[in-house]
């Protein structure tokens, strides 16, 4: 059991800050260093494509215990790390020895490789920044278009459509969220941006990007060009694992870990949680990033648990989950809802204003799906239990 | 340990109620949990704190 030496956690987001407070909760008194790229103390991201579009502000700071004692290096990202000589290298030029590492350098948005997309004043949305950026560009303007229906890309088109804006949503899926949800519960989605007024532009990819006096002009391969004053590229995230290319560290898009979150490549004394890590999740055929809040936070405790105590960490192997909120209808899925090759709606149907689905393979459950209906949900996590995919 | 909840921060998730059903639980369009935290439970309201999307659990000790 590690209770003495430094710990360092390379990323101040959810996962990052979870894995210190673990530390702290499980006895580690050593010293213990947060790195962070963002100058902020970690906040809560899901209200950045909500709340804060639609105030333009608003604090999401997560509320933390200062008798932690956590030594916190904001503004500061992880160059580079010395996996033998256990040295992490940063990017003010200083060095930082430790007996434990946990790496939680999240993922960031990305830009398609097509022409216009680099242009500065095309959005993204991952930070407080980008989306205090976005809010600002939207309060002096009259349409937006979206590329990317996923769900950062929908919950921004009904924000957007809160704000009395134009919107174009685009995808090259044939229906939003599809990868997720599968086509039941995607047309469910699709129906509901189409009634509020989205101009859905889908089975179709983008082009070109182009700005004319103050107007961009997206060409699509649809033959179609979507004018627009404001564009926002929501098309997913990639895991931030540069600063490790040069290390010992397993990359395999993010940091590939065992089932118990140690990095393979390691000595046994490097972890990685959230967004960035691809591990072994005893359930799935192949090793998973899950970009989701609710896994970050788990994955956090358990990270910082496994390399408290390696001798007895167990396989991380959650209930996966993740939520929605689009035009005030909130849905939530549990377990992996895309890898059903049937849906059965065991409360309501799909045009309904409340339902609950679940998708099966074989006649297994594989996930669940239910909108609106909290309760619902909670029976089936039961349920469905830790076996599911 | 005692369980506070703002509700006008509660957004019904659910997650408290899945990681600490003997604390919290959702009736309807409710949330209904108890308040005062006996010993054995504190890790599990602590947790069901942190799961909250909405940090609209906090424990006063």
């Amino acid at each position: 059991m590690l209770t003495r030496g430094g710990i360092v956690v390379v990323g101040a987001g959810l996962a990052g800050l979870r894995a210190a407070e673990t530390l702290r909760e499980r006895g580690f008194d050593g010293g213990l260093v947060v790195v962070g790229d963002e100058t902020r103390q970690p906040y809560n991201r899901p209200p950045l494509s909500k709340s804060i579009l639609l105030k333009g502000a608003g604090d999401t700071t997560f509320p933390i215990d200062e008798t932690l004692d956590i030594e916190w290096k904001l503004g500061v990202s992880a160059k580079h790390l010395d996996v033998r000589n256990r040295t992490l290298v940063l990017s003010d030029g200083s060095s930082i020895l430790y007996d434990g590492l946990i790496i939680a350098t999240g993922s960031r948005a990305v830009r398609p490789s097509l022409p216009g997309a680099d242009r500065a004043d095309v959005h993204v949305l991952r930070t407080l920044d980008d989306a205090l950026r976005l809010a600002r560009a939207l309060r002096s303007t009259d349409s937006v278009a979206i590329i990317g229906a996923g769900l950062v890309g929908c919950e921004i088109a009904s924000s957007s459509v809160e704000l009395g804006k134009t919107v174009t949503l685009i995808d090259s899926e044939p229906m939003p969220m599809l990868r997720v949800l599968g086509r039941h519960v995607s047309h469910v989605i699709a129906n509901m941006h189409r009634l509020n007024g989205v101009q859905l532009e889908l089975s179709c990819t983008v082009s070109r990007i182009e700005k004319r006096l103050n107007a961009f002009e997206v060409a699509l391969t649809n033959g179609k060009s979507i004018k627009s004053d404001v564009l926002v590229l929501a098309t997913g995230g990639s895991p931030n694992t540069e600063w490790l290319d040069a290390s010992t560290l397993t990359l395999d898009k993010g940091v590939r870990c065992d089932s118990r979150c140690f990095a393979i490549g390691g000595d046994g004394r490097i972890v990685a949680a959230g967004d960035v890590a691809r591990w072994e999740h005893p359930d799935y055929d192949a090793p998973i990033r899950v970009g989701h809040w609710t896994n970050a936070g788990e994955q956090g405790v358990a990270a910082a648990n496994a390399l408290l105590d390696p001798d007895n960490a167990l396989p991380f192997k959650p209930l996966l989950s993740f939520w929605t909120d689009q035009y005030g209808q909130r849905l939530q899925a549990i377990g992996a809802p895309w890898l059903g090759s049937e849906i059965v709606f065991t409360k309501g149907s799909p045009g309904d204003p409340k339902f609950v689905a679940i998708s099966l393979r074989s006649g297994r459950i594989t996930g669940a799906i239910v909108m609106n209906m909290p309760a619902g949900l909670l029976e089936w996590r039961t349920r469905i239990g830790a076996n599911y995919a | 340990m005692k369980i506070e909840v703002d509700h006008k921060r509660c957004e019904l998730h659910g997650q408290c109620a899945f990681v600490a059903p003997e604390l919290f639980k959702i009736d309807g369009d409710t949330l209904i949990f108890q308040a005062d935290v006996p010993e054995e439970l504190q890790q599990k309201a602590r947790t069901a704190a942190k799961v909250c999307p909405q940090l609209a659990i906090k424990l006063v000790e």
